[in-house]
C-alpha cells in the first residue's frame, strides 16, 4: 500500500468536514494504523515499564498524519475541531465493528470512599460514552465539544479553549462538569 | 432538563467544587434551599466527582488503543516480546525482503521491530536478524534514528558486536538492515543460569566491556547498557546489541517542542540509567561506564544497586540521583526482591551465594575490597569522578584478576603518582594523567599509560607523542565536524576529554614555550566550541570565559617574553577578542576593556607591516567591535564612523586576498554598517549594504550549501532586510522576508537541536512577525507567534539563565504578550472574559517592567531599549485603567 502523503491527509481532512464521504474511506485506514501503532506501544510499554504521557501521543498522531504547515493558522480552530470529529466517528465506528458491544452501564460503581484509591482509571466504553455524549450535547451543547476536543481530538486545555474561543478557565470547568455528568450517566446511577 | 434548571446546577457544582469540602453541604443548604430538585442534581455530580476526575483522562485513541492490546494480550507462558508486534509477524511472515525470507517475529529495540530471516537463496541455511522501522513509524524522527543505527553499525566490526551484514529498502521504501543472529541468553540469566563464580562472570562481563569500549574509540556512545541488550551465545561470547538510541541524543524533530520531545522520549531504561541521563545532562562515555557498573553489581550479587521493581519513577530518579548505593560485600547479606519482569522470585543470601563462590561469607570475602572499589567508583554520581573510560574499568578489574593493586582505591592512586612523580619528574607525570583521562575517555588505547614502567628518556618521546595525538584530536576531529549540523553533543564529548586534558598538562607544563603556545591554542578552541556567539556553540559561556581566561594568561605570558615575535602579538590579540566577545553578553565593561587593549595591538602591527592582510583584519574586525561598543552607549554616530572605516579596511582584505573567510567578513561588515544605518533611520542606505551582503552570501554559499555558519548568515540578512522593509511601510516584503527567515532557522534548529544560536534566532524571528502582526492590527495572529516565542525562550533562559540578551529578549516577550492581551480584551466579547485578559495583560507588563529596569541599571540595554521601561509603564497603566473600567462596570 502506498502511504498517503501528510498533504493527501490534509486535503482529506477538509474534504471531509466539506461533507465527501469518500474522504473518510480513505481517512479511516490510516487512523487504524496509528491506532494500531498506539496498541503496541502501549504493550510495549507495559512491557518495560515506561509511562509517556498520552497527549504527547496523540499529538504525535496529527504530526505524523497531518502537515500542519499546510493548515493555515486562521483555519487551525476548525482543523482541530473536524479533525476530532473524525477522530470520534471512526473510534466509534471501529468500537463498534470489532464487536465490542455495549455493557450498560459499564463501569461498577466504586464507592466514594474508594475513589482516591484507584489510580489506574476506569477503561471507558466507548459505544456508551458516545450515546451519552449525544445526551451531553442535548443539554450542553459546548461541553460535549469540550469534550470532543480534549478526549478524542486529543487537545490541550489551552488548545480546547483556543478552538471554542472561550478562556481557559470555562475549558476548564466545562471538562470537570462534563466529565462528571458522563460518568455519572454511564454508571447508570441516574 | 429545563435549561435554567442546568444553569443553577452549574453554578453551584462549580461554586461548591471551589470550596473545602467541609463546607459544601452547609453551602448546598444554603444556595439550594427550598429547590430540591436543583440539591439533588448537585449532589448526584458531587458524588461523582472525585472519580471522574480520572475518568477520560487517556485520549480516546489510547482507550481504543488498549482494547485491541487486550484482545491480543500475552497469556502466561507466551514469550512477551512476540505478542507485541502480532500484526507485523502475521503479515510479513513468509514474505520475501531483498534476497532473506522472513521466518518469525523475534523482538523489538529501539524504533524497530527484529525478525528472523534466511537468505532465500542460501544454501547454508545461514539465518540472520533483519530490523525494520515499524509500520507507521516513517517521521522523519524515527527514519533519521533508524538510519544513524544503521551508520553507526556500519562502523562497528568487533567479535562482541551483532555484526551488520546488509541493508535495503522495502518496496513501501522503508529502509530495514540485516544483521548477524545472535542466540542466546542476557548476561544476567547466563550467568546465573551456568552457576558461573565471582571470576568467571568477570571474564565474560571484560569481554562485553571490550565491545563498549569499541564503540566508544569511534565515538559511539551506547546509552542503553542492559542485560537485556548484552546477550551471551552457547559459546560463551557475550554480544552487545541494539545500537537504536546510540550517540544521537535529543534529536527532536519539533524545536519550539524541544523540552516535551526530551520527555516523550526518554529512550532510557530507568534501572541502568546513568543520573546524568535522568536528569537530561549530557551523555557521555562515562554514561555507559555507570550502565556498565549496574549490570556488573547486579552479576556479582544478585541484586540491583537501586531496587527499582518497588519504586515509583520519582523514587527512582532520587535513588539514582542521590544515594549512595550499598556495598557489594554488604548488600549480598540480604535478600534480594523479587523481578518481576525476569520473572525471578525473590532471592536469600543463600540461594544468591549457591550460585556464585559457594556460601553467603565466603561471596562477602571475595567482594570485600576491590570489587567493592571498583564498583561503587563506576557508579559515582558524578560522570567525571567515575571511571574515565571502559577501558580504565577493564583494567582495573583485570588488575584485580591477576591481584594487582588496583586504582579504585583512592589512597593507592595517590601513593603511586606521587612515587611515580618522584621517579620521572613532570614530564613523564603528565603523560600518565593526560594518557590516562584523555586517550582513555576518547577510547585510544592506553597502551601509553603503561610508560609508568619504562625510563624517563621513552616517557619523555611519549609525552610529545601524546601532544601530538591530542592536537589531532582537538583541530582535526574538530574541525571535520564542527560545521556538521546535529554533532554539538559530539563536540560536547571532545570538549569533556579536552578540558580535562588541558587543566591537568597546563599544571604540568612548566615554561616549554610551545607548550605553552599549544595550551593556549587548546583553550581558544574549547572556549569557542563553548561559547563563541559568533558560531554554533554550546552556549556555555562561564566555561567560555575561563577558557578564553587561561589562553589570555598564558599568551600575555609569551608575549611579554618575546616582544618582536609579531605572531606572538597577534594571539595575544585575537584571545583578547575571544574574551571581550564572551563577555559581551554578561559584562559590557569587560567586554570594552579586552577589546580596547586588542585594538592597540591590532593598530601597532599594522603601523609595523601595512601591507598583511591577516593584521589588516585584525584592525578591521577592531573597528567594528568599537563600533558595538559606541552603539551599546547609544552613540550612533560613532558607531557608523567606526564601522565605515572597518568596511574599507575588510574591503581592503578582500581585494589583497580574496578567500572565502575575507568575502564573509567583508560581507558581515555591510551589515553591521546596513544595521546601524537602520538605527540612524537611513533606511535606503541600509538596505543597500544588506544587498551587497547577502549577494556576497550566496556566492559563498553555492560553494557550501548546508554550511550552517552560513545559512545563519543569510537568515540574519534577511531579516534585517525584512525589518527595513517593515520600517518602509512595506509590511508584506516584511512578512515574505521573515517567514524565509523563519524556514532556515527552523531547519538549523532541526539540524542540530543543541545548537542554541539558531534558537535565540527562531525566537527573534517569532518576535519580529509578532510585532508586525501587532501592528496590523492582528493581535490574536501575533499572539500566536509570541506564545510559540515563549516556549523558545524561556527553554533557553532555563538552559542559560546568565545569558542577559535572552533575558532582555524574554521581558521584551512578556511586554509583547502583555500588549497583545489587551488588544484582544478590547474586542473580547463578554466582560468577564475581557476581565480574564486584562488581568493576564496586567500581569505580564507587571513582570516585564522591573525586568527591562534591573538591564537598564546594569547596562544592558541599547537604542530605543533604554525607553522601555517608561513605555511599558505607559501600557501597564493604560492597562490597568481598562482594567478599572471593566471592573467597574460590573457593580
Amino acid at each position: 500500500m502506498t502511504t498517503p502523503s501528510t498533504h493527501d491527509v490534509t486535503q482529506l481532512l477538509n474534504a471531509w468536514s466539506a461533507g465527501d464521504g469518500q474522504a473518510l474511506e480513505k481517512l479511516t485506514p490510516l487512523v487504524y494504523r496509528e491506532l494500531h501503532r498506539v496498541a503496541r506501544r502501549q504493550m510495549a510499554r507495559e512491557r518495560s515499564g515506561h509511562t509517556l504521557q498520552t497527549t504527547a501521543l496523540v499529538n504525535e498522531v496529527y504530526l505524523r498524519l497531518v502537515d500542519c504547515s499546510r493548515v493555515k493558522w486562521q483555519d487551525r480552530a476548525h482543523f482541530f475541531a473536524v479533525s476530532a470529529q473524525l477522530m470520534r466517528r471512526i473510534l466509534i465506528d471501529f468500537a463498534r465493528s470489532r464487536g465490542y458491544q455495549k455493557r450498560g452501564g459499564a463501569i461498577p460503581h466504586i464507592s466514594l470512599d474508594d475513589a482516591p484509591l484507584v489510580s489506574e482509571e476506569p477503561d471507558v466504553d466507548l459505544l456508551v460514552l458516545d450515546d451519552a455524549l449525544h445526551r451531553l450535547a442535548a443539554v450542553d451543547e459546548r461541553k460535549s465539544k469540550v469534550v470532543e476536543l480534549r478526549f478524542f481530538g486529543g487537545l490541550s486545555i489551552e488548545e480546547t479553549a483556543e478552538v471554542l474561543k472561550v478562556s481557559i478557565e470555562t475549558v476548564v470547568r466545562d471538562w470537570r462538569l462534563a466529565k462528571t455528568w458522563l460518568l455519572r450517566e454511564m454508571s447508570g446511577a441516574s | 432538563m429545563q435549561p435554567d434548571l442546568w444553569l443553577r446546577v452549574e453554578e453551584v457544582f462549580q461554586q461548591a467544587l471551589d470550596l473545602d469540602e467541609s463546607r459544601r453541604a452547609e453551602f448546598l443548604a444554603s444556595s439550594c434551599a427550598g429547590d430540591d430538585a436543583l440539591r439533588k442534581e448537585v449532589e448526584s455530580l458531587l458524588a461523582h466527582e472525585s472519580r471522574a476526575r480520572q475518568f477520560m483522562e487517556s485520549p480516546a485513541l489510547e482507550v481504543a488503543g488498549r482494547l485491541i492490546s487486550k484482545e491480543q494480550a500475552p497469556r502466561p507462558g507466551d514469550d512477551e516480546d512476540r505478542t507485541g508486534a502480532a500484526f507485523e509477524s502475521r503479515v510479513l511472515t513468509g514474505k520475501r525482503l531483498g534476497n532473506y525470507r522472513i521466518l518469525e517475529h523475534i523482538g523489538a529495540g529501539g524504533m524497530g521491530e527484529v525478525y528472523r530471516a534466511i537468505r532465500a537463496d542460501d544454501q547454508y541455511e545461514k539465518q540472520v536478524a533483519i530490523k525494520l522501522v515499524r509500520a507507521g513509524q516513517d517521521s522523519g524522527f524515527v527514519m533519521s534514528r533508524f538510519r544513524s543505527e544503521r551508520q553507526i553499525l556500519a562502523n562497528l566490526d568487533h567479535p562482541c558486536i551483532a555484526r551488520l551484514i546488509d541493508g535495503g529498502a522495502t518496496e513501501d521504501g522503508e529502509p530495514y538492515f540485516v544483521m548477524e543472529l545472535i542466540e542466546g541468553q542476557p548476561i544476567d540469566r547466563y550467568c546465573d543460569d551456568r552457576r558461573l563464580t565471582i571470576s568467571e562472570r568477570l571474564r565474560i562481563f571484560l569481554q562485553a566491556c571490550s565491545a563498549v569500549q569499541y564503540a566508544h574509540q569511534r565515538l559511539i556512545v551506547h546509552r542503553d547498557i542492559k542485560p537485556g541488550n548484552i546477550l551471551v551465545t552457547a559459546e560463551g561470547v557475550p554480544k552487545l546489541l541494539d545500537f537504536g538510541i546510540a550517540k544521537i541524543l535529543n534529536q527532536d524533530e519539533n524545536p519550539t517542542e524541544g523540552l516535551a520531545t526530551l520527555t516523550m522520549f526518554p529512550a532510557l531504561t530507568p534501572g541502568y540509567a546513568s543520573p546524568e541521563q535522568i536528569k537530561g545532562e549530557p551523555v557521555t562515555t562515562a554514561s555507559d561506564v555507570y550502565s556498565l557498573g549496574i549490570v556488573l553489581y547486579e552479576l556479582l550479587t544478585g541484586h540491583r544497586p537501586y531496587p527499582a521493581g518497588k519504586l515509583t519513577p520519582q523514587e527512582i530518579t532520587r535513588a539514582v540521583c542521590e544515594t549512595e548505593p550499598e556495598k557489594p560485600s554488604v548488600i549480598v547479606a540480604q535478600s534480594a526482591d523479587a523481578d518481576s519482569k525476569a520473572n525471578r522470585r525473590p532471592l536469600t543470601p543463600d540461594e544468591i551465594g549457591v550460585i556464585r563462590d559457594g556460601s553467603p561469607e565466603k561471596l562477602r570475602r571475595r567482594l570485600e575490597g576491590d570489587l567493592d572499589n571498583i564498583l561503587l567508583m563506576a557508579l559515582r554520581k558524578e560522570p567525571r569522578r567515575r571511571y574515565a573510560s571502559v577501558e580504565q574499568f577493564q583494567e582495573d578489574l583485570r588488575r584485580h584478576l591477576e591481584h594487582l593493586p588496583v586504582i579504585a582505591r583512592k589512597d593507592t592512586v595517590r601513593y603511586l603518582t606521587a612515587k611515580f612523580v618522584a621517579r620521572h619528574k613532570a614530564g613523564a607525570a603528565a603523560t600518565v594523567t593526560v594518557a590516562a583521562t584523555l586517550l582513555a575517555a576518547l577510547g585510544i588505547t592506553l597502551r601509553e599509560a603503561r610508560i609508568a614502567r619504562a625510563d624517563r628518556a621513552r616517557a619523555e618521546s611519549r609525552f610529545n607523542d601524546v601532544r601530538e595525538l591530542s592536537n589531532t584530536l582537538l583541530f582535526q576531529i574538530d574541525d571535520s565536524i564542527r560545521n556538521v549540523p546535529g554533532t554539538t553533543q559530539a563536540q560536547e564529548l571532545v570538549v569533556g576529554s579536552a578540558q580535562r586534558y588541558l587543566d591537568r598538562l597546563a599544571r604540568e607544563a612548566g615554561n616549554d614555550p610551545s607548550l605553552l603556545k599549544e595550551l593556549a591554542t587548546g583553550y581558544i578552541r574549547l572556549a569557542n566550541i563553548q561559547g563563541d556567539m559568533r558560531g554554533p556553540n554550546l552556549g556555555n559561556q562561564r566555561s567560555a570565559i575561563e577558557n578564553y581566561r587561561k589562553a589570555v594568561d598564558l599568551r600575555e605570558a609569551i608575549a611579554r617574553a618575546h616582544p618582536a615575535d609579531l605572531q606572538a602579538q597577534l594571539d595575544l590579540q585575537q584571545s583578547y577578542d575571544g574574551l571581550g566577545y564572551a563577555y559581551g553578553d554578561m559584562d559590557r565593561g569587560q567586554e570594552k576593556v579586552f577589546f580596547a587593549k586588542s585594538m592597540d595591538i591590532a593598530a601597532a602591527l599594522t603601523a609595523k607591516e601595512p601591507g598583511n592582510d591577516v593584521f589588516l583584519d585584525a584592525l578591521s574586525l577592531s573597528y567594528e567591535h568599537r563600533a558595538m561598543l559606541s552603539i551599546a552607549g547609544n552613540d550612533v554616530k560613532s558607531a557608523i564612523a567606526d564601522q565605515r572605516e572597518g568596511l574599507k579596511l575588510a574591503k581592503q582584505v578582500e581585494d589583497r586576498k580574496a578567500t572565502e573567510e575575507y568575502r564573509g567578513r567583508l560581507s558581515y561588515a555591510h551589515k553591521r554598517l546596513g544595521a546601524l544605518l537602520i538605527v540612524d533611520h537611513q533606511l535606503p542606505q541600509a538596505l543597500a549594504e544588506y544587498q551587497s551582503a547577502l549577494a556576497l552570501d550566496k556566492t559563498l554559499l553555492s560553494a557550501h550549501p548546508s554550511d550552517p555558519r552560513l545559512r545563519f548568515s543569510i537568515s540574519l540578512t534577511l531579516s534585517d532586510i525584512g525589518y527595513i522593509y517593515n520600517e518602509q511601510g512595506n509590511r508584506s516584503s516584511a512578512l515574505e522576508n521573515y517567514r524565509e527567515v523563519l524556514v532556515i532557522r527552523q531547519a538549523l534548529a532541526d539540524a542540530d537541536p543543541s545548537d542554541v544560536r539558531a534558537r535565540q534566532g527562531l525566537a527573534r524571528t517569532y518576535e519580529r512577525l509578532g510585532s508586525i502582526l501587532r501592528e496590523e492590527n492582528k493581535p490574536q495572529a501575533a499572539l500566536t507567534y509570541n506564545q510559540r516565542e515563549q516556549t523558545v525562550l524561556s527553554a533557553l533562559v532555563a538552559a542559560n539563565p546568565n545569558n542577559s540578551e535572552t533575558r532582555i529578549q524574554l521581558a521584551d516577550l512578556w511586554w509583547d504578550l502583555g500588549d497583545d492581551y489587551t488588544s484582544i480584551a478590547k474586542a473580547a466579547a463578554g466582560h468577564d472574559e475581557k476581565v480574564r485578559l486584562l488581568r493576564l495583560a496586567q500581569s505580564y507588563l507587571q513582570q516585564s517592567l522591573p525586568a527591562f529596569e534591573g538591564a537598564r541599571e546594569k547596562g544592558l540595554l541599547t537604542g530605543s531599549q533604554l525607553d522601555a521601561p517608561q513605555k511599558i509603564a505607559e501600557d501597564l497603566a493604560s492597562c490597568t485603567k481598562a482594567l478599572h473600567a471593566a471592573l467597574g462596570n460590573s457593580h
